[in-house]
C-alpha cells in the first residue's frame, strides 16, 4: 500500500511538492503582478472526512479547477479556491475590464489552474526525469465535499485513507483560501520515489 | 417535546432512523445516495456509495463503499429494526460528473456507472424506485425525514426540493 511511506520518502515527496509549488507560485506572482509565496507542502494521508475538515465544511461553496495528469506518474491536479479568493484573483487578473461576465471569470479560473498545474508538473518532470502531461482544465463551482470526493475517486483512490500533496499560497503574509493538490493514482508516488533513488 | 436528531451518513457509510430523527449525507458528487423507506413501519435508511461494484477489489475493509454490498447491508439493518422488505421503496440521487472534460469517455464516467449499478441492485432485490435525481454536474446533499418519509435534495444556488 501507499500508506506505508517512511519518513525519508515523505520528506522527499514534500520536497517534490515544494519544487513544483515553488514554480507554480512564481508563475502566479508574474501573472497577478503580486508577491505570492507558498506554505511548505504537506503530504496528507488522511481519512477522507478529515481531508474535507482541514479545508472547511462539506457544503462550502468552492471554485475548483482540475487537470488530469497522464504519463509515468498519473493522477489529478486540483486547485481549490474559496469564493472570496477566487473572485479577488480574477479581479486582479482582469483588472482594467469594467463589467466582467461570468463566463470570462470561468475562463480565467481555468487558465490560472492550467498554468499552475503545468508549471508544477513540469518542475516534477525536470526533477525526476519522468514524462508527464496534463489534460485541458475543467472547472466546478460547487460543494467542497462533492468536488473533493469526485477528484479522489477519479484518481482511483478508493481506500479508507486518501493521499495528496497539498500546498497553500500566501499573499502579503496572509494565507489565501486556496489549496493546491496533487492527487496521485495508486503507484505514482512509488514511481516518483524510485526515480529519485529512494 | 421530542428532540429531532440529525444522523450524519459519511462517504462509504450507511445508517437508519426512526421518527422523529433525520438522516443526512452531505456533498454527493459522483457518489450515489440511496434512501430506503418503509412507510408502514416508519423506518428509513440511507447509504452513500462511492463505487458500483466490489468485484475485483481485494481490499474490502469497508464493503459499504460498494453499491452491490451496501444496499443488501442496509436492507438487513432495516429488517433488524422492524422494516418489512415488502414495503421498502427507494429514492436515489447523485452520480454527477462534477468536472466536464471535453474528451469525456463514457466508460470512465464513475457517476453514471454508480447510478446504473444502484438501479440494477435495487431491481434485483425487487425494491421499486419512487424517484431519482441522477447525473448532471451538481453536487447534492440528501436529507431523509423518517417521520414524514420525505426525501429532500439541496444543491448549490437552487431551492431545496423534494425528491
Amino acid at each position: 500500500m501507499e500508506n506505508d511511506l517512511n519518513e525519508i520518502q515523505i520528506d522527499a515527496l514534500r520536497e517534490v511538492g515544494n519544487i513544483g509549488a515553488g514554480n507554480a507560485a512564481t508563475v502566479l506572482s508574474q501573472m497577478l503582478n503580486k508577491k505570492i509565496d507558498m506554505t511548505v507542502p504537506k503530504v496528507d494521508i488522511l481519512p477522507f472526512e478529515n481531508m474535507v475538515e482541514q479545508m472547511g465544511r462539506e457544503e462550502d461553496m468552492v471554485t475548483a479547477v482540475m487537470l488530469k495528469v497522464f504519463g509515468d506518474a498519473p493522477g489529478n491536479i486540483l486547485f481549490v479556491m474559496n469564493e472570496e479568493t477566487a473572485k479577488s484573483m480574477t479581479d486582479m487578473l482582469l483588472s482594467g475590464y469594467g463589467e466582467v461576465p461570468e463566463e470570462m471569470r470561468y475562463s480565467a479560473y481555468q487558465e490560472i489552474g492550467n498554468i499552475l498545474g503545468n508549471s508544477y508538473i513540469n518542475a516534477i518532470c525536470r526533477l525526476t526525469g519522468l514524462s508527464m502531461l496534463t489534460s485541458v482544465p475543467a472547472i466546478a463551482i460547487d460543494m467542497l465535499g462533492a468536488v473533493l470526493s469526485s477528484s479522489f475517486i477519479d484518481a482511483e483512490q478508493y481506500s479508507d485513507y486518501v493521499l495528496a500533496i497539498d500546498t497553500n499560497f500566501i499573499q502579503d503574509g496572509i494565507e489565501k483560501g486556496t489549496n493546491f493538490f496533487f492527487i496521485p493514482k495508486p503507484g505514482s508516488l512509488k514511481t516518483i520515489l524510485k526515480n529519485l533513488g529512494l | 417535546m421530542e428532540v429531532k436528531k440529525e444522523i450524519k451518513v459519511g462517504i462509504g457509510d450507511l445508517n437508519i432512523a426512526s421518527p422523529p430523527d433525520r438522516l443526512i449525507t452531505l456533498g454527493l458528487g459522483s457518489c450515489v445516495g440511496i434512501a430506503l423507506l418503509d412507510n408502514v413501519n416508519k423506518v428509513a435508511g440511507l447509504a452513500h456509495i462511492m463505487l458500483p461494484d466490489s468485484t475485483g477489489f481485494t481490499n474490502q475493509s469497508n464493503p459499504m463503499k460498494f453499491a452491490d454490498k451496501a444496499i443488501p447491508m442496509l436492507v438487513e439493518k432495516l429488517k433488524q429494526n422492524g422494516a418489512d422488505c415488502r414495503y421498502l421503496k427507494a429514492k436515489i440521487a447523485g452520480g454527477a460528473s462534477m468536472f466536464s472534460f471535453p474528451d469525456k469517455n463514457p466508460t470512465m464516467d464513475i457517476g453514471a456507472r454508480n447510478g446504473t449499478a444502484v438501479k440494477k441492485v435495487l431491481q434485483e432485490m425487487k425494491i421499486p424506485i419512487l424517484s431519482e435525481d441522477l447525473g448532471g454536474s451538481s453536487g447534492r446533499t440528501m436529507i431523509v425525514e423518517s417521520d414524514t418519509m420525505k426525501v429532500y435534495i439541496r444543491t448549490v444556488g437552487r431551492e431545496i426540493k423534494e425528491l
